[in-house]
């Protein structure tokens, strides 16, 4: 399956810009979305998964456009929204045999596939529970379950790891990669962590534009340089953080020892370390995109 | 395809799980199994118990049928809780995002949803006809009623079930455009809130999405009756279902998954829409044309109406009833003949409009040539007329069926100008004729048979003449069914199944009617009359409780009969009379403000199914001896059973139900007189009809209960004496007070049913009967016996009109001035009664008796004649004397009693008095020794012109209105002040009092007048505690404030009973420019009392 963005460009009542000209070919395996709060994630995932109509562009799935073909795409899609819920007054497994329903199943394939779904999200248990006395976890699991239910050649999953214990976003990334296999899976998050381990191809989304896309391994390699470590005193902290970017933080006797991603300060003895993902997300968004978004500012001021 | 299916079971089957997890639906399945329990389980017990459960629950199919008809109000109201929940039940539960993204259609999904709200309900439903089968299966047993569950599954599939799909497809079509979901709930309240309380069955009944105004009741002798129509208006809102359907699937937020998919929704609601236009329109053409086919149909028989007609003397009918192809076909040979002056060239004759002339011929076989526009048959004999008085025979070939909603052109339903006939949920007052291929019913009016000259449009004032006739009938049906006509009927089975019936007519009758179907029959030969009971096998359970009483009990029904024949001064004129059972839609519908109000059945008297079913007669057996045990009374089976089958007899003969309140539908008392007469002037003919009935009921009552409470005098004086002015004071509808006022306004004879509707047969009802009662008092109820028999004996078979009928009152006694009726029927005027005095005094007459000479007086103040009946009360007994009052005239009356006198009271046959007429006698002690007289004179009455007296009824009175109180009705109930009628308040006619609880003063009752010159006057107070309760709870004191021209003085009375309840206030100096006004607080600790201030002129 190959998934071809273009130009896409949503725009919200209001005049808000949630997607500006992304482009974006994904295909099999698994990809992954990052980008701060309102940058558009939701948005794109929404019109992949056809609960939105672009303002323009087009996305075109093994070369058809979705907006003519949205029985096909709704055939074998999976779709985790970032806010999910289900009807309180029913069990688990009741639940995904009713969604399992509407994707087609019956019969020993639907008690089938609600079984191994219920399994693999660690709910099998309490399938026989009321949704209402789930915890919010199980609720995000159960929702993880249901997107995979009807075995969905496409997975959208929006923020699927929120709210989810760290031994459980472990199995969920695990679960993942097995499943990345023959699927293609959009997932996004804020967690960097997320997708470091798994995912092939990222793309970065900031304000509804697309600005980077590649391996992380790539948007590491930029950075690379650009992470630093260093101790400092409590009273020193404020100026480095002025001219920094602050990554962590960890006092030790006394002192404060910092990560930071910029240009060294003056002054300072500092070592350049090898960055993470996360470090280069931090680099990227704050230099790349910050000059950025600043040129644009200042073209629509004029 | 089989996808498509699977998406929307799977839908729905989820949102009726979701449903039946919901507390709503509980709720209304709650509701639902209280209906049933209520219409079932409880009127079962009821019966059980021997209450008056009303007929309508006994009958077989009609009590889950009215559970049904009133849960249908009730689910409606949680279809709306329910069905609003449609879009936003994902949201709220976050899950729209999830279900969007499924590969359903959006149609499958909102049809899913659909399907799943309406099955849930629709399974709720069953569940209830489970348990409503269950429940009438156990009436079954229990009680004995028959055991039929297709009368409410019929009813639940033709109105339950399409107002259930309508209503949710409309709550959803609602919320997807409206979006609120508060709004469209709003909206859909508003719907069903304005249909109950304002639509109702208007606009063709395209408003009625739950049938609720329809015309249905089912019957146990002919079902649903006429649902035809209904059938159609059920179809329209199926198809409006499909339309707001596809309209909510378009109108639902999600982006489409396929244009095909879209476009296939247009096309349904396109068709759809287009269908349901369809047929609404057919429905509103159907009936506007039907209407203006029977309008027109009425204009032309208007133009006929003074044709000059044959009279045809005997009918000799070959009658096949019951063929599918056609319902009925008759051959009938009539005997006409011409007693007009001229020759007749054509022969006008009206025939129900569904029924085609297929052949006439003369006797001698020649054809003759023939026309027939709707109801109207025209004969045209132009090579051969009918010469003046010559006979000669014609056979006219018919057959089809029977427009049972059609025929009497003047009441059709719902049509301006016409007498009101209006149909309702429970009745089907436009049905008042039937023919199916097991059942008929069909009275002479709905024209069955050639009867000549046209059938409607004649003036009301000079009615159509009736033509008599005798007739013989030979009917052929099934052999289980049995034919009842005027006269005795005799069957001979045939081949096949079938029998004929051969009925011999042999005294004249105004109208041959029809009935048939598979009865039960009782039969007993009285001294004159057979006594025939025609009756459904289910309807009259358990009779033979009255086997051990038999004689006894047909002794009662001889003396009936002879009591009729005693009031109308001839025996009975049919061989036999005949009770028939009839659906219960052939008999509400004569009770509207109709002219004629019967359906013409000489020697038949319907009885409805209902007050036939409802009769249990053991258990009413049982009922009557536990009271007559608890009463003290004689509680022998003999005396009991008796009295309970009197009872049951009455209610036939002389109904008194709220149906039939007058009871002169049913009562064999037209028999006697009407029936033989042709009687022109309708208000004589209702009023005599009425007067006869009243008579018979009070005979019968005495005679048979003689120890009960004395029944009321008539329709008027029972509205008089009742004391709830809200509650009874009202004839059809219709308040005493504004009888009277109507009644000053229109003298009687100009009121038509036309321009006054129901007001004009309230009016004749209060009015007519009182006042040929009257007529009859004043020469004695023997002469007046003798009156009508003079009547009939002059007039038999020949138009009377109350000149004709004065004429025979006259011969008896000559003072009945000859401007009687002028005087009561042409005038407005109306006479009002008050007892001036009321003393007696002890004599000695010499004979070692004291006895007690009363004098009373009593005067009319108003103008025009009166007449009434003076009672006095002693211990013992009863004291009568009839009293004639001329215009403001006051007599005295003087007579001696025995014992000593209580009360006299005053009982008007006619007037504008509201309350008893009544005084205490006072006596004074001495003893005077003269001879006791017995005498009455008039007297002049001294009225003091200077004393001005404002009562409570008057125009200076007012007592505020607190707000809360608005909304009340009557508005002189609520916090403040109430109306309360007592013999011992002051009045003039409408003795009333106003009172009120104490309070704290703010709401004062208010005297207002104008005195006619300055001066000092007088003030006095009137208040009467007559009674122990008031005695007890009246307040020890009232604050009085009266405005003079020297200020406002407050006064603080002790009421307390004075010789003639005035209680002095004292002297004050009025001005003739300023108001006299005196306030009563309401201050107190008990009841206040305001009921009339007197200002007299001192000097
Ligand atoms: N229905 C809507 N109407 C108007 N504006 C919207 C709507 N949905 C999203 N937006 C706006 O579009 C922009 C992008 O929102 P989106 O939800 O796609 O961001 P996101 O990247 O998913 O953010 P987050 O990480 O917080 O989930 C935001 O500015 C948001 O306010
Ligand atoms: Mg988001």
């Amino acid at each position: 399956m190959q998934i071809t963005i273009r130009n896409l460009n949503k725009v919200y009542s209001g005049d808000v810009y949630a997607l500006r000209d992304v482009s974006l070919d994904i295909s099999e395996g698994m990809f992954g979305l990052l980008g701060p709060n309102g940058a558009g994630k939701t948005t794109l995932m929404k019109i992949l998964a056809t609960l939105e109509q672009p303002t323009s562009g087009e996305v075109l799935v093994d070369g058809e456009n979705i907006s003519v073909r949205r029985r096909e795409v709704r055939s074998t899609l999976g779709y985790l929204p970032q806010f999910f819920g289900a009807y309180p007054q029913m069990t688990g497994s009741e639940f995904l045999r009713y969604i399992g329903r509407l994707c087609g199943f019956s019969g020993k394939a639907l008690k089938e596939s609600v079984e191994e779904n219920l399994i693999r999200v660690g709910l099998f248990e309490v399938r026989d529970r009321k949704v209402k006395t789930y915890s919010g976890g199980m609720l995000r699991r159960l929702g993880v379950a249901q997107a995979l239910v009807g075995n969905p050649k496409l997975l959208i999953i929006d923020e699927p790891t929120t709210g989810l214990d760290p031994e459980e976003r472990i199995r969920f990334r695990n679960l993942l990669s097995v499943l990345s296999r023959d699927k293609v899976i959009i997932l996004s998050t804020h967690i960097v962590g997320d997708i470091s381990s798994t995912c092939e191809n990222i793309a970065l989304l900031s304000h509804g534009r697309l600005v980077f896309r590649g391996h992380p391994e790539s948007l590491v390699d930029q950075a690379s340089g650009k992470v630093w470590q260093a101790a400092c005193d409590e009273e020193d902290f404020g100026m480095i953080s002025e001219q920094m970017n602050v990554i962590s933080t960890i006092p030790v006797e006394g002192r404060l020892l910092l990560r930071l991603v910029g240009e060294p300060v003056d002054g300072f003895e500092m070592q350049t370390v090898p960055p993470n993902l996360e470090d280069a997300y931090m680099h990227f968004m704050e230099n790349v995109v910050g000059e950025h978004v600043e040129e644009e500012a200042g073209v629509m001021e004029d | 395809m089989p996808n498509t299916l699977r998406y929307i079971l799977a839908v729905a089957a989820n949102e009726r799980m979701l449903m039946y997890r919901s507390a709503k639906f509980w709720v209304l399945a709650s509701m639902g199994v209280f209906f049933i329990i209520f219409f079932l389980f409880a009127m079962t017990v009821g019966t059980i118990m021997g209450d008056g459960v009303p007929g309508e629950f006994l009958l077989e199919g009609t009590d889950a049928y009215l559970a049904f008809y009133f849960f249908g109000y009730v689910q409606v109201i949680l279809i709306i809780f329910v069905a609003v929940d449609f879009r936003k039940l994902e949201e709220k539960w976050r899950l729209h995002e999830v279900m969007l993204s499924k590969p359903m259609t959006t149609a499958n999904w909102v049809t899913g949803k659909y399907l799943g709200v309406v099955t849930s309900i629709l399974y709720l439903n069953l569940f209830l006809m489970i348990l409503a089968a269950i429940g009438r299966f156990i009436k079954f047993l229990v009680i004995g009623s028959g055991f039929n569950i297709l009368p409410f599954i019929k009813y639940f599939a033709i109105a339950t079930f399409p107002s259930i799909l309508f209503m949710i497809a409309l709550v959803f079509f609602l919320v997807s455009l409206v979006r609120v979901q508060v709004i469209a709930m709003l909206l859909a309240a508003s719907y069903v809130a304005g249909l109950w309380f304002y639509i109702h069955h208007k606009f063709y009944g395209l408003l009625d999405y739950g049938s609720f105004f329809a015309s249905i009741f089912h019957s146990d002798l002919i079902g649903f009756g006429d649902i035809q129509s209904l059938l159609w208006q059920r179809l329209f809102f199926v198809l409006l279902t499909v339309v707001l359907i596809s309209l909510s699937i378009l109108l639902y937020p999600r982006l489409s998954q396929s244009k095909v998919s879209k476009r296939m929704t247009w096309a349904v609601l396109v068709l759809f829409a287009v269908a349901s236009g369809v047929v609404g329109y057919s429905i509103v053409e159907k009936s506007r044309s039907q209407q203006q086919i029977r309008l027109a149909d009425r204009v032309e028989q208007k133009k006929w109406i003074s044709e000059p007609l044959c009279r045809v003397e005997h009918y000799d009918f070959d009658i096949i009833h019951g063929e599918r192809e056609s319902l009925l076909q008759v051959k009938v040979r009539m005997v006409v003949h011409n007693a007009n002056q001229a020759p007749l060239d054509s022969l006008l004759f009206s025939l129900n409009g569904k029924l085609s002339v297929e052949r006439v011929n003369r006797h001698d076989g020649e054809s003759i040539e023939f026309t027939q526009r709707n109801q109207l048959v025209f004969l045209n004999l132009a090579g051969n007329p009918l010469l003046p008085s010559e006979t000669d025979t014609i056979r006219i070939q018919y057959a089809g069926d029977i427009d049972a909603v059609g025929f009497q052109l003047d009441r059709l339903p719902n049509l301006k100008g016409l007498i009101d006939k209006s149909d309702g949920p429970w009745i089907q007052p436009s049905i008042s004729a039937w023919l199916s291929e097991d059942f008929a019913v069909l009275p002479a009016e709905c024209g069955w048979y050639p009867v000549p000259g046209a059938a409607a449009g004649h003036p009301y004032y000079s009615p159509k003449p009736k033509n008599f006739s005798t007739a013989t009938l030979r009917v052929v049906t099934n052999e289980n069914l049995r034919v009842v006509s005027q006269g005795v009927a005799e069957a001979t089975p045939l081949d096949d199944g079938k029998a004929e019936t051969t009925i011999r007519v042999k005294s004249p009758v105004q109208g041959l009617s029809l009935n048939i179907g598979e009865y039960q029959l009782l039969s007993h030969q009285f001294k004159q009359t057979t006594l025939d009971f025609y009756y459904q096998k289910n309807h009259l359970l358990d009779y033979d409780v009255f086997a051990e009483v038999a004689d006894t009990c047909l002794a009662a029904v001889e003396r009936m009969l002879e009591i009729f024949e005693e009031i109308c001064g001839v025996p009975y004129p049919y061989e036999r009379l005949v009770l028939v059972e009839v659906p219960l839609h052939m008999q509400v519908f004569v009770d509207r403000h109709g002219v004629d109000n019967v359906l013409l059945q000489p020697g038949v008297i319907m009885v409805d199914e209902v007050s036939l079913a409802s009769n249990r007669l053991a258990s009413k057996v049982k009922k009557s001896t536990k009271r007559a045990r608890r009463r003290g009374q004689d509680d022998s089976p003999i005396r009991v059973k008796r009295d309970v089958f009197i009872e049951m007899v009455l209610d036939y003969f002389l109904p008194d139900n709220i149906w039939r309140r007058d009871g002169s539908i049913s009562s064999p008392m037209r028999n006697y007189v009407h029936f033989n007469l042709d009687i022109a002037d309708p208000v004589l003919a209702r009023a005599l009809e009425l007067q006869l009935h009243e008579e018979a009921d009070r005979r019968i009552h005495d005679t048979f209960y003689p120890d009960r409470r004395e029944i009321s005098f008539s329709a008027n004086d029972r509205m008089r004496q009742h004391d709830n002015r809200w509650m009874v004071r009202r004839i059809y509808g219709i308040e005493i007070d504004s009888l009277v006022s109507g009644l000053l306004q229109k003298p009687l004879s100009q009121l038509t049913p036309e321009s006054d509707g129901v007001f004009y047969r309230a009016a004749i009802d209060f009015k007519a009967p009182p006042v040929l009662q009257m007529l009859s008092e004043r020469i004695t109820p023997e002469n007046y016996a003798n009156a009508l028999r003079n009547l009939l004996d002059e007039y038999r078979y020949q138009r009377v009109g109350r000149t004709d009928y004065l004429k025979m009152i006259q011969t008896s006694i000559k003072d009945i001035p000859p401007d009687f009726f002028a005087e009561w029927f042409d005038q407005a005027t109306l006479p009002g009664y008050r007892i001036t005095k009321a003393e007696a005094e002890k004599i000695d007459t010499g004979q070692m008796k004291i006895l007690y000479q009363v004098s009373t007086r009593v005067l009319n103040g108003e103008k025009g004649a009166g007449f009434v009946r003076l009672v006095c009360d002693t211990n013992k007994d009863k004291i009568l004397r009839n009293v004639e009052l001329g215009s403001y005239q006051e007599k005295e009356i003087q007579f001696a009693v025995p014992d000593e006198p209580q009360t006299v009271q005053v009982l008007p046959y006619f007037s504008r008095n509201s309350g008893n007429i009544r005084k205490q006698v006072s006596i004074t002690n001495r003893i005077s020794r003269r001879t006791a007289v017995d005498t009455s004179f008039v007297v002049t009455s001294i009225e003091d012109s200077l004393s001005i007296i404002v009562d409570d009824q008057d125009k200076g009175f007012f007592t505020p209105v607190s707000s809360e109180q608005r909304f009340l009705r009557p508005p002189s109930k609520g916090r403040s002040w109430w109306e309360w009628t007592s013999s011992l308040a002051y009045g003039k006619y409408y003795f009333g009092l106003h009172a009120k609880r104490g309070g704290r003063g703010e709401y004062p009752a208010r005297w207002e007048t104008a005195v006619p010159r300055d001066g000092d006057y007088e003030l006095n107070f009137f208040v009467k505690i007559g009674s122990r309760w008031w005695q007890r709870n009246i307040s020890q004191k009232f604050k009085i404030y009266v405005t003079s021209a020297d200020g406002t003085f407050p006064i603080e009375l002790r009421p307390q009973n004075t010789s003639d309840g005035w209680f002095p206030l004292g002297r004050f100096r009025l001005s003739k420019e300023d108001p006299a006004v005196v306030e009563l607080s309401d201050e107190g600790n008990g009841y206040i009392i305001a009921d009339a201030i007197r200002w007299e002129f001192v000097e």
